[in-house]
């Protein structure tokens, strides 16, 4: 199990578009990824459950890999992040 | 006799027929057999397929027949549709509370409906229309597995009518046989909207009683903002010899589609479209324009609740740009103000707001607003021919604070020294330019020129400050006719004195007046070089100017300087 830490960078948050592009990312691994959210643990692979954090710039996003392929999973999205979504 | 009832416009035109409503399922008596959980499991699975399936042949007939642009809501319902959150906790619902599947739907639907109203985030209370969209075609296919679509049996044509018309529904329809869309509810910047638009179909709303219309023959007039129930024959004429003289029309002009906008002696005169949106690519596509002449910011302020962010607005104009590239796209910055009401922009009710605190008087003035945004055109201007123009300016002073922001924002932008049109130049290939709009620009025409690339004449604002004349007024109506010699007269300052600061200077005519066919003649004397005009009136300017030779036009100038009344004028022209 990897547990991460993401600081949103890109100005307009956790909208649409960057949700879409992270659910897209984590449904082709087959690992489980969960988002922390104030409500527990949720699935990360639904574009409902990150859009409704309504993350925006500078706030933190926790996600949580469990499976075979979690170090690749974690390794990728890190890098969507980092680069604000520009997949 | 027939009765007329007020509307607002959602997209023009006229129609007569009649109607059909679109009847919803109801939720309060939903099929209440439970056929035990594999059942219903099954049962909904079906019908999230069959959604699917057809949300994505909406989606393909929507890029067809509205454009990419307009298809992307539909893209969306599909991924809302795949979502564990909605899909894997409908079926889990059945099992959970052994309820039957519309039961599990309508929890979860409304489950997710609540949440996303409750949400502080202005997208995300539209969401919740998203789902409700879809849990109203969920029951549909749940209760009538193989009747979904609004199916017309006789091939007649109507109008369609509802309380809260949604983009699956309007496209649903075989668009050969929809004459026209009557919604209860809704908005002119709404998806439906833009679609209706797109389509070419006159579309109204803010009606009372939906169901009332019924299998009634109603007319639709867009152009006196109403709808006519069981309109008499004389009326229904009318409406029918509009609509019909309207449709002749496009064809007949459909010629001059592929044709180059010069004219016989080979002057050319772009003529560009005025857009509000990026789902309005599609329509200068369909009439083939050249470049924007207007692209007007405003409704990208207008659609949410607080001023779209820097990568909003930049994802937007980027669009535009590399849709029209190697074509120049004009974009003004925001016109808040006037008529145009925009509540988190904070501007204080004022007596008169058309000579108030509007447009550029607002940017300047509040300026975290006016750098975001000038920030975000010059970020996107690599991706096209981008001219920025600032609008309502009334003073050399506002041209001179407009490029001095501009260049601060650019100096920040590359690291480097920008503080004036060679160092600006050097870094940005982008154009800075101004709306004439005001009689204190036409009086300053030559001096304003000094400072900027380009002009472009915005008349409906021109005719109104210089006459002094409400255009929405009816009583003062005399003093708007297109002919007005004082408003050409303007023009034709405006073009001779900044040409005598810069010689090939360029000018360009927004508004109403570059619509006018019967004015082009006189735009092509003065050797206007960009007519920006709504995309569906293109055609019609297009085929006058093709007519058209300037060396004959240009003594229409002197003419038009010596006429006294507007009917001089039009006879000159005409």
């Amino acid at each position: 199990m990897i547990t991460k830490s993401f600081v949103i960078k890109n100005s307009e948050g956790l909208h649409a578009r960057p949700s879409g592009i992270l659910v897209k990312a984590a449904q082709s691994f087959k690992s489980q990824i969960e988002v922390t959210t104030s409500a527990g643990k949720k699935n990360a692979k639904s574009v409902i459950n990150l859009m409704s954090l309504g993350l925006k710039q500078n706030e933190t996003l926790e996600l949580t890999f469990i499976g075979d392929d979690e170090v690749q999973a974690s390794e990728k999205i890190t890098q969507l992040i980092e680069s604000e979504f520009q997949a | 006799m027939s009765e007329s009832f007020s509307v607002s416009v959602m997209s023009d035109g006229f129609c007569v027929g009649s109607v059909k409503t679109i009847t919803h399922i109801s939720e309060d008596n939903l099929n209440k057999a439970f056929l035990g959980i594999d059942a219903e499991v099954n049962r909904l699975q079906v019908a999230f397929t069959k959604l699917k399936s057809r949300l994505q042949g909406l989606s393909e007939k929507t890029k067809q027949e509205a454009g990419a642009e307009a298809a992307e809501i539909f893209e969306t319902h599909v991924m809302i549709c795949e979502d564990p959150e909605f899909y894997d906790e409908s079926l889990k619902a059945i099992a959970e509370k052994k309820i039957n599947a519309e039961l599990a739907v309508v929890k979860i639907a409304d489950h997710l409906i609540e949440t996303m109203k409750s949400m502080d985030n202005d997208y995300m209370n539209q969401r919740a229309n998203d789902f409700n969209d879809l849990k109203k075609q969920l029951l549909q296919f749940l209760t009538n597995p193989d009747e979904t679509d609004t199916k017309n049996h006789s091939q007649e044509k109507f109008i369609l009518a509802g309380y809260d018309i949604t983009p699956s529904e309007l496209m649903s329809v075989d668009k050969n046989l929809l004459l026209g869309l009557i919604s209860q509810v809704g908005g002119s910047t709404s998806h439906t909207a833009i679609l209706a638009k797109n389509l070419q179909i006159p579309a109204v709303f803010e009606f009372s009683n939906f169901q009332a219309l019924n299998k009634k023959f109603v007319a639709i007039d867009t152009d006196k903002k109403r709808i006519l129930l069981e309109p008499t024959d004389i009326e229904i004429q009318e409406i029918k010899t509009k609509s019909e003289k309207a449709e002749k029309e496009n064809q007949r002009l459909e010629k001059f589609l592929n044709l180059d906008s010069k004219t016989l002696d080979g002057f050319l005169v772009n003529l560009e479209s005025n857009i509000a949106s990026v789902e309005d690519l599609y329509l200068t596509e369909k009439f083939n324009s050249k470049g924007i002449g207007l692209f007007r910011t405003e409704f990208l302020y207008m659609k949410s609740t607080s001023a779209p962010n820097e990568s909003e607005q930049f994802k937007n104009y980027k669009t535009i740009l590399e849709h029209q590239k190697p074509h120049s796209v004009v974009i003004r910055t925001l016109d808040a103000g006037g008529d145009k009401h925009i509540d988190y922009l904070k501007i204080p009710k004022e007596d008169n707001p058309f000579l108030g605190f509007r447009a550029i008087r607002y940017c300047l003035q509040n300026l975290d607003i006016f750098k975001t945004q000038i920030k975000a055109l010059l970020k996107a201007s690599a991706f096209g021919n981008l001219r920025i123009m600032f609008p309502m300016i009334s003073c050399v002073e506002e041209v001179i604070a407009a490029k001095k922001i501009t260049f601060e924002v650019a100096s920040k932008l590359t690291n480097k020294i920008i503080n004036d049109d060679k160092t600006f130049k050097e870094n940005f290939s982008v154009e800075l330019g101004i709306m004439i709009e005001t009689p204190a620009a036409v009086i300053l025409s030559s001096q304003l020129a000094k400072h900027v690339d380009f002009f472009s004449i915005g008349t409906n604002d021109l005719s109104q400050y210089t006459c002094a004349a409400d255009r929405t007024n009816k009583s003062v109506q005399y003093l708007t006719s297109v002919y007005h010699p004082a408003v050409l007269n303007s023009i034709i300052q405006t073009v001779e004195n900044s040409r005598k600061v810069k010689k090939d200077f360029s000018i360009g005519i927004c508004g109403n007046l570059a619509a006018e066919s019967s004015l082009t003649a006189l735009w092509v004397g003065l050797g206007i070089n960009h007519l920006s005009i709504n995309p569906t009136a293109i055609l019609k300017v297009k085929e006058k100017l093709l007519n058209l030779s300037q060396a004959k036009c240009v003594g229409l100038v002197e003419q038009i300087k010596a006429s006294e009344t507007n009917t001089d004028v039009e006879k000159i022209l005409n």
